[in-house]
């Protein structure tokens, strides 16, 4: 193997790194060595599979600032690194950053990866970020994410706009909040949006086929 | 048969004979053809294997040390600054253009509020800035406790705290609250209406 050879191929792991040490770099100056080399590493497996490395610092950040023990954040960091794969293989073929980011946090609260895929499918050339956002918001708020997730896509389906679906999140945050059951607001709320909304189509993207 | 191809065969014999053969192009493929001499391209694909002065290699690892070095500068930006742009967030309301492969949305100018007479200092964390202490530093406000700023974000869920004095953690009292299954501490929660 000649001198140049070995060069070249010295400057593709030196790059990977240098690069990887740049983004580990804005990991908060308190972290404890090990977190910094966890973290390090994470950033480079998501790197090398073309994830979003800017979350995986930032989650490692938050456990920082909260002051949680190193191994509390090396499995936060490798948590959510699995999360943003699944995430962004459900919400192929291009998701934007955003949208990978709240497909993780959606998988975070229990919604089904399915889901992710279906709501795509529902809205192929829009920005999932705030259907996404609102999905785990009402997951949040205490429904069940398969019959939230049934709504909103709904919605989504029959051309909801983005301000109907953050309304719809905003009352229901707003009924649980005054003592309504989470189902019961749901419910209620999507009523209220359906019917501005023009008839289904008929083929809906999230195939539940209902009873008569 | 065979007559029949003889013919089509000199026919286009006569045609290649008669041809003009001007292109400097052609030629130098022809004569690097004949001389047995490799093409610019064979000769980068074979490159690396090729004998390797010092000189050369030692010029090559500077260019690569460079190279890393502007990289580094140019990824080792503050996350405020990626997220503005360079230009400080309580000061101006850029609306910048994201970069998405689907969607349509622009960051909106939110603005966050706290009252807290004790504090001496407060910073937003958040998802948004990478949770990162030093990047949203909230102003006080001309009434004594007062605290805002005002930065941009894109549409979609977001979860935030403030840090109080560099070490007090505190949820948005004006905000729904967000359990946090890694770390135990809650978080506030805004949703970002699309345009």
């Amino acid at each position: 193997m000649t001198l140049r050879r070995l060069f070249l191929i010295s400057l593709v792991p030196c790059a990977t790194v240098s690069v990887a040490h740049g983004q580990v770099a804005r990991l908060d100056a308190t972290a404890d060595a090990g977190v910094r080399r966890a973290v390090e590493r994470e950033v480079i497996a998501a790197r090398s599979i073309g994830l979003p490395e800017r979350l995986l610092i930032a989650k490692a950040n938050e456990g920082i600032a909260k002051r949680a023990t190193p191994k509390r954040i090396t499995d936060a960091v490798a948590a959510l690194g699995k999360r943003l794969q699944v995430a962004r293989d459900q919400l192929a073929p291009n998701p934007s950053e955003d949208e990978i980011a709240a497909g993780a946090d959606a998988l975070y609260l229990g919604v089904p990866a399915h889901i992710l895929k279906k709501m795509r499918a529902a809205w192929p050339n829009r920005s999932l970020a705030l259907p996404l956002g609102v999905l785990t918001e009402l997951v949040a708020k205490g429904l069940p994410a398969d019959r939230a997730a049934r709504t909103v896509t709904d919605l989504m389906t029959r051309g909801a706009t983005n301000v109907q679906l953050y309304s719809l999140a905003q009352s229901v945050q707003g009924d649980v909040a005054a003592g309504w059951a989470p189902e019961a607001a749901l419910d209620l709320r999507a009523r209220g949006v359906m019917s501005l909304l023009p008839p289904a189509p008929a083929a809906s993207a999230f195939t539940n086929p209902r009873r008569p | 048969m065979d007559a029949e191809r003889d013919d089509i065969i000199e026919q286009a014999a006569a045609a290649l004979r008669h041809r003009q053969w001007r292109s400097p192009r052609a030629i130098a493929r022809i004569l690097a053809t004949v001389e047995g001499r490799p093409r610019r391209w064979w000769r980068a694909v074979t490159w690396p294997s090729a004998p390797f002065s010092l000189a050369a290699t030692g010029s090559l690892a500077a260019a690569a040390l460079l190279l890393g070095f502007l990289t580094r500068q140019a990824t080792d930006r503050p996350d405020n600054q990626r997220q503005l742009g360079g230009i400080p967030a309580a000061r101006t309301l850029p609306v910048l253009p994201a970069v998405r492969s689907t969607g349509e949305a622009l960051p909106l100018p939110v603005q966050f509020t706290l009252r807290d007479v004790q504090a001496s200092q407060v910073a937003l964390v958040g998802d948004f800035n990478g949770w990162s202490s030093a990047a949203t530093p909230l102003e006080p406000g001309e009434v004594p406790g007062t605290w805002s700023v005002t930065i941009p974000l894109s549409a979609g869920r977001h979860v935030y705290a403030f840090l109080v004095d560099g070490k007090t953690w505190m949820t948005d009292p004006r905000a729904q609250t967000a359990r946090d299954l890694d770390f135990g501490r809650a978080n506030s929660v805004l949703i970002v209406q699309a345009p």
